[in-house]
């Protein structure tokens, strides 16, 4: 048992030292609870066995009202005051009082997570060379109220940060929230800690706390860098054959010339390709809005546009987008 | 001693004349006598308990390697499926209903059970819906796999790259029937217990044991409909077009929980109460004294069946859709019921004297082991704490800690001390107290570890771990236990076989025990009782002990004063 406390982990965040704090008061009391209990136990079995000089029964103790009161009110105010304290310290870890500095909106799907920071700024997963996706790494300032906005697709996952003592559900058709203020700068795992499918076990990612030079440094790099190539006037997109995903996430365009798209769905489940001017406005510029195809091909014209970033996704599985570059 | 015997003797009731010597096999098949149906109940949950474990083996051997590779991914999702269904809905709950089978009529000096073919067919629909999930094996997909908890949408068709095959539907069929039959077992059982007690067996003069299975009773009668109706709805989401439970065309992804916790709260105490039950017949027996504060005992379990209604939520503290104060607040009441048993079983052992031959050993054991499952189970009470620990494994280690340290231990418990009753046998001793020194250390070796493992942010449910390699020790030590666990069945294996036949004689009454299934010989006859003891207290069997007792004193003392007889004086 002393190795309990050793092992709390008592994280890098505001809100995990206060459920570190409250954990260390209740491992204390289960403690005492185990050692008064057990020890009883171990002294009555010691003392109480029976001796070859024992006569006739021993004494025939019904039992006793006053000492049922003792152990029901004793526990009770035990009880109370924890529940006391688990108020304070819940009303704490949860408040949603100040405004959050960073928002990142986390949509967990099967399996992997996107983090999406607003203004077309998305983390995604990277691919390694065999087009497996990686552990995807998200950066926050350190030492500012962030708050996490989770949903899901289609199954629940939990977005869980162990170093932090905290998780929550990641509930299709909910939105759950929370705000956590990480005080000390290090890199963070996390994982999906709600049973999700076949891939659960990998369904892990990173967290980065930095300083807010450096944060706002990545954020402009990422930008930048998410969506590169070389553009050219002929661009293909796929869905492979059953799956929820485009082959690309990042198509490069000149700009001020008319593009050719084509777009094969390998089957499966139905899709379809909508580029729009931006994630908010979405002014159609490719596709037919409320029309997937359960296969085969399309192929259309993407009139000129000027140089800039654009969106395109998939109407039936908003989780299926990525960014059309113009430059 | 032999009081009993002559007292069985002297009614002269005549054995039924055997028509036609049957074949056992066929016997058993028909039969509507509650003893053999509970010893069905008890051979097939406890085959069920070996199926299981041959699963976690599985299950565990995954988990020593961070990088799994002993099963794929979906066949590791089967295989921990499989192991909670079976554990929980085949062994755990249906073992509870074969001791109960078994032994409640005889506590209460009844015939049978009140409905002896229902009962039958309670206990014949078990293998048929064990027959049913497992055959999931044999579909395209595999059995179910998405936990024992079968979460949805999950486990929705409409889920993507999830559960496309029949093993899900075959495992919700399967809970189905073995639900209903749990609900025709319950009625049975209260109708018994209410109905069909022996004159003088007042509510209160009731053995502990079978005020529990009453109480569980109520509980699986109260919550069960609750979960058929969650089963039909997701069969229904399934094959049918229905969404109750999918957001994407309409349902609630929460809904699910709310009604499936209804009703599995409520049936982690039908799976532990007879346990406290058994524990309250143990203890005494062997303290030589009655339950210490048998009333407040009584009133304890009630409150934890009440309260056990109104805490379903503390399994979803996380999903932000409940209200945790109040979930937190009833959670943590049950504390103080749970309490007043623990403080009135240690007060039995006060003064006492005590005796240690195995059924003990393993009674004193679910003391100090469920205890663990309590207090760890405070730590999760407390929604903040919970935020860390819920889905982690340190839940898997409270579960065990109560179902395996509370429920296991006195299962065996129970075997040790009604195995007599049962054959006429007793189970040999030292086997007796090998398999106890097996169980206990494979037992902690294999759940301490994953208290640190949860606290480390080791989430359930996962088929490798290779982020995270600094798992692996805790997760082989595990390992280990849980083989340790597999083989410390095999005495007991053994014990049970050779022991049926060449035991050493029990005679009717070897523990000098309370209740009245030791005033009847071992094993009962097919009409229980040729003549029940007049029942004046909840110890109706010790009473007669004491009287008999009393009165050969007197007879001694009377022969040796040759003073006139005084008569009989009650005690």
């Amino acid at each position: 048992m002393g190795l309990l406390t050793g092992c709390a982990p008592t994280g890098g965040s505001v809100e995990s030292r206060e459920i570190g704090d409250f954990y260390n008061v209740v491992f204390f009391l289960a403690l005492v609870v185990f050692v008064g209990v057990n020890g009883a136990l171990l002294y009555f079995v010691t003392k109480y066995r029976r001796r070859p000089t024992d006569v006739g029964m021993p004494p025939q103790i019904h039992g006793s009202t006053i000492a049922e009161v003792t152990w029901t009110v004793l526990p009770a105010l035990l009880v109370f005051g924890l529940f006391g304290m688990s108020w304070s310290s819940m009303r704490s870890v949860d408040r949603k009082d100040e405004p959050p500095n960073v928002t990142v909106n986390v949509q967990g799907y099967q399996w992997n997570w996107e983090f999406d920071y607003g203004n077309n700024f998305k983390v995604k997963a990277k691919k390694d060379a065999d087009g497996k996706p990686l552990v995807p790494l998200m950066k926050v300032p350190v030492g500012e109220r962030i708050r996490f906005v989770l949903t899901s697709d289609n199954v629940i996952h939990s977005f869980f940060l162990p170093e932090m003592l905290f998780k929550r559900d990641v509930v299709p058709g909910r939105l759950n929230q929370f705000d956590i203020t990480i005080d000390s700068a290090g890199l963070y795992k996390g994982q999906c800690a709600e049973f999700c499918g076949t891939d659960h076990a990998l369904m892990n990612f990173q967290l980065q706390a930095l300083n807010r030079a450096d944060f706002e440094a990545w954020v402009k790099d990422e930008k930048a860098n998410s969506c590169a190539g070389e553009p050219a006037g002929t661009l293909e997109l796929a869905s492979p054959p059953g799956q929820i995903a485009y082959d690309k996430d990042c198509l490069v365009a000149p700009a001020g010339q008319p593009v050719k798209l084509t777009y094969t769905n390998g089957g499966g489940q139905p899709h379809n390709v909508l580029v729009v001017k931006s994630e908010k406005e979405r002014g159609t510029l490719f596709g037919k809005s409320g029309d997937p195809i359960p296969s085969g091909t399309e192929t259309g014209e993407i009139a000129a546009q000027p140089a800039g970033q654009y969106f395109f996704f998939c109407q039936v599985h908003p989780v299926m987008n990525g960014t059309y570059k113009v430059q | 001693m032999t009081t009993h015997a002559e007292n069985v003797g002297s009614v002269s009731v005549k054995q039924p004349v055997e028509a036609k010597k049957r074949s056992a096999v066929l016997d058993y098949l028909t039969t509507t006598d509650h003893k053999k149906i509970g010893v069905m109940y008890l051979w097939f949950s406890f085959g069920m308990f070996l199926v299981g474990g041959l699963f976690a083996l599985i299950v565990r051997t995954q988990l020593a390697n961070p990088d799994g590779g002993f099963v794929d991914r979906d066949t590791y999702n089967q295989m921990f499926t499989m192991h909670g269904s079976i554990m929980l809905f085949l062994f755990i709950i249906p073992i509870w209903n074969g001791w109960g089978n078994y032994i409640v009529p005889l506590q209460i000096g009844a015939l049978d059970m009140a409905f002896p073919r229902i009962n039958a067919l309670s206990f014949w629909m078990l293998p048929v819906g064990a027959v049913t999930i497992l055959s999931g094996y044999f579909t395209k997909d595999g059995f179910a796999a998405n936990g024992w908890t079968e979460y949805q949408p999950i486990a929705s068709s409409h889920a993507q790259a999830q559960s496309p095959g029949s093993g899900t539907d075959l495992w919700i069929i399967g809970v189905l029937i073995i639900t209903i039959a749990s609900s025709l077992g319950a009625i049975n059982f209260l109708v018994t217990i209410f109905k069909m007690r022996a004159p003088g067996m007042t509510m209160f003069r009731m053995p502990v044991f079978t005020w529990n299975i009453a109480v569980t009773s109520i509980l699986a009668l109260l919550a069960a409909p609750v979960l058929m109706s969650a089963l039909s709805m997701a069969f229904i989401d399934r094959n049918y077009g229905g969404s109750f439970f999918d957001p994407n065309f309409g349902g609630d992804a929460i809904l699910w929980q709310n009604l499936f916790w209804f009703y599995s709260h409520p049936a982690v105490y039908i799976m532990i109460l007879p346990a406290f039950g058994l524990i309250s017949e143990v203890l005494p027996v062997f303290s030589r004294k009655p339950l210490f504060g048998y009333k407040a005992f009584v009133f304890a379990t009630m409150a934890i069946g009440a309260l056990g209604f109104s805490v379903w939520a503390h399994h979803m503290f996380t999903t932000g859709a409940v209200l945790l104060g109040f979930f937190a607040f009833m959670t943590s009441l049950i504390a103080i019921p749970t309490g007043v048993k623990f403080f009135n079983w240690l007060a039995t052992l006060w003064r006492g004297q005590l005796s240690f031959p195995p059924p003990m050993v393993f009674a004193l054991g679910f003391l100090s082991m469920f205890l663990i499952g309590g207090i760890n189970g405070m730590f999760t009470a407390q929604p903040p704490i919970d935020y860390a620990l819920h889905d982690t494994y340190w839940v898997v280690a409270h579960i065990h800690y109560v179902l395996f340290g509370g429920s296991v231990f006195a299962v065996y418990s129970a075997f040790y001390f009604w195995f007599p009753k049962v054959t006429g046998r007793f189970l040999n001793e030292r086997l007796g107290y090998i398999h106890f020194a097996l169980t206990f250390l494979g037992f902690n070796l294999t759940f301490f570890p994953m208290h640190l493992l949860g606290l480390a942010g080791m989430p359930r449910r996962i088929a490798e771990y290779a982020q995270n390699p600094q798992w692996q020790g805790a997760n082989v030590t595990a390992t280990v236990g849980a083989f340790l666990i597999a083989i410390s069945t095999l005495p007991f294996i053994y014990n049970v076989l050779r022991s049926m036949r060449y035991g050493a004689p029990a005679g009717s009454d070897p523990w000098e025990g309370n209740s009245l299934e030791w005033w009847t010989t071992s094993p009962p006859p097919v009409y229980n009782f040729a003549s029940l003891p007049p029942i004046r207290s909840e110890r109706p069997v010790l009473d007669m002990r004491l009287e008999a007792e009393a009165r050969a004193r007197l007879e001694a003392e009377s022969a040796a004063n040759a003073a006139p007889d005084p008569g009989s004086a009650p005690v």
